[in-house]
């Protein structure tokens, strides 16, 4: 690819053991808004507030509210419908959890202003990005790999 | 993170899948905490078990655990359950919820869920210093701040999890140089139940991230106060200690470490009177006590004052549920069920904020309680309100 790929930088919060070292790549899925997993989240359609989430690398600002959330993350992954990884602005234990009892690859944006990041991402929604294999960069590619 | 030898076995599956399961996802949450080891609790206090807040996603990640062999490691609890079993005026809820219901309770049991009460320190009193991992912000509170025993704010998922390993990762109310008060608040001087649980509210409005030191609440307040107090503070505070001056063991060493320098803050007596006035019950469908779960020192005067109130019309009321768990013994409550009157109902070891009371009719509750008038609007379905009578 050529070198005009947009780029985040990402650190690792939790790598499942068989993802270690591999390249996740999916179209892009970004939520804008802090999720409050119970109540945001509808398991059986694959989607978090609206945005279509099954397969895809999602990225989000952070999880609030009810403890019980993290059983929805559980619940995507159970339908079938749940993303190839989570990337967050800022780690919170509702989504943490979650992922961890997934087996979903968390990850956490480093970068000074979020909400403008997350508000330029929102153009790339359903593009296809890559998360390299050492967890430290998101790629967005473009509409196909 | 650091793992001790028979961690490290439970890592490597020697323990079965499940504990190498539950073991990898305590490390992993750990390590995004911050903690460099786990640390072993002798009591685990698991919550998220009612059918309406779980659902299928809940019941389906409960029972995957309960499959297999693996059985709680440590001394556990869980929090009450849905009351799908019991009837407003007579109407039930639907099947297929009272069967999750007890698939979830059953699969709990199997694990080794001792008893279902939001009150667990009177299943199993923890000692001083001890360390817990419980679920359920009342009794998180409680033991962090009356009894001085160690446990962070759980999440429901998390805590059963770390009870089928014995151990919890080590950060935050763990650590000693963790608990100690970010701010002072003074307060009015509690003139009975329902104020004590307001001003825990209040408390937690004025500021939910951070531990406070409170000043104020007078010696020999009864205990049942102070719990009505911290469960006030729990439903609109994220923290799991609040340092209460004559009562917090932690202060004790404390006392001398606290610098001048804190900011102070105060709740008025106003405060506390415009906020009752603001929610004051007059009507209502349902009343209901014991959020959390009634000591065997209340049961007697509450179910008492709960007749007097029903029959007198003072508030006018269908039906009043009385909320307590299997500590209570049987032989008590048929000695105070013998005062009964048909339309008040004794309940062990349910909840009725997290069921979903409108499915069986219910459209407005009174309750004594600041966590439960919280908490039902959302969890419940209903309007609620303050009911002073009872206390």
């Amino acid at each position: 690819m050529s070198g005009s790929n947009l780029r985040v930088r990402l650190k690792p919060l939790y790598t499942p053991s068989d993802t270690v070292e591999t390249r996740i790549c999916g179209k892009l899925a970004v939520i804008t808004e802090p999720v409050s997993l119970l109540g945001d989240v509808k398991a059986e359609e694959g989607l978090i507030k609206g945005v279509r989430v099954s397969g895809r690398v999602v990225i989000m600002p952070y999880g609030v509210g009810s403890t019980v959330g993290s059983y929805l993350i559980y619940a995507l992954k159970k339908y079938g419908k749940g993303p190839k990884a989570i990337i967050v602005t800022k780690a919170d234990s509702v989504t943490a959890v979650g992922a961890v009892i997934s087996d979903i690859p968390l990850y956490q944006v480093v970068s000074s202003d979020y909400e403008k990041l997350l508000e330029l991402l929102k153009k790339f929604n359903e593009k296809v990005a890559c998360i390299s294999g050492d967890g430290g960069e998101l790629i967005i590619m473009g509409d196909r790999l | 993170m650091y793992l001790s030898r028979e961690e490290e076995m439970m890592w490597n599956g020697e323990f079965g899948d499940i504990i190498e399961r539950a073991i990898k996802a305590v490390v992993r949450y750990g390590e995004l905490m911050g903690a460099d080891r786990l640390v072993k609790i002798s009591h685990a206090h698991v919550s998220g078990i009612s059918i309406f807040n779980i659902g299928d996603a809940g019941l389906s990640f409960i029972e995957d655990v309960a499959e297999g062999n693996a059985r709680f490691r440590v001394y556990t609890t869980a929090n009450p359950y849905a009351a799908v079993d019991t009837t407003f005026e007579g109407r039930a809820f639907n099947d297929v919820i009272v069967a999750k219901q007890r698939r979830i309770i059953e699969s709990l049991r199997k694990l080794g869920a001792t008893a279902f009460t939001c009150a667990p320190y009177y299943v199993r009193r923890p000692g001083l210093g001890e360390h817990l991992a419980w679920a359920e912000s009342n009794a998180v509170l409680y033991a962090n701040s009356v009894v001085g025993a160690m446990t962070n704010r759980e999440g429901g998922p998390i805590a059963l999890l770390e009870a089928l390993i014995g151990r919890a990762p080590n950060y935050g109310m763990h650590l000693r140089d963790r608990r100690v008060p970010d701010y002072i608040v003074n307060v009015p001087k509690p003139s009975n139940y329902v104020e004590a649980a307001v001003i825990g509210y209040l408390i937690g409005r004025l500021n939910p991230t951070q531990t406070p030191l409170v000043r104020g609440v007078p010696k020999g307040i009864p205990e049942d106060w102070v719990r009505a107090m911290l469960a006030g503070f729990g439903a609109s505070s994220h923290q799991p200690l609040m340092l209460i001056d004559g009562i917090s063991p932690d202060l004790k060493h404390l006392k001398c470490l606290i610098p001048e320098s804190l900011e102070r803050v105060s709740l008025e007596e106003r405060n506390i009177r415009e906020f009752i006035k603001d929610h004051e019950c007059s009507t209502a469908d349902l009343l209901v006590a014991g959020c959390p779960h009634l000591s065997p020192n209340e049961l007697p005067e509450i179910v008492a004052r709960a007749v007097s109130v029903i029959r007198s019309g003072k508030v006018r009321a269908r039906e009043c549920w009385i909320i307590t768990g299997d500590f209570v013994s049987d032989s008590m409550l048929k000695r105070v069920g013998a005062l009964g009157d048909s339309r008040v109902k004794i309940l062990k070891n349910v909840c009725p904020v997290v069921t979903r009371l409108n499915e069986i009719g219910v459209n407005s509750v009174c309750t004594d309680s600041a966590k439960a008038l919280h908490y039902m609007p959302k969890l419940a379905g209903v309007n609620a309100y303050l009911l002073t009578s009872l206390r």
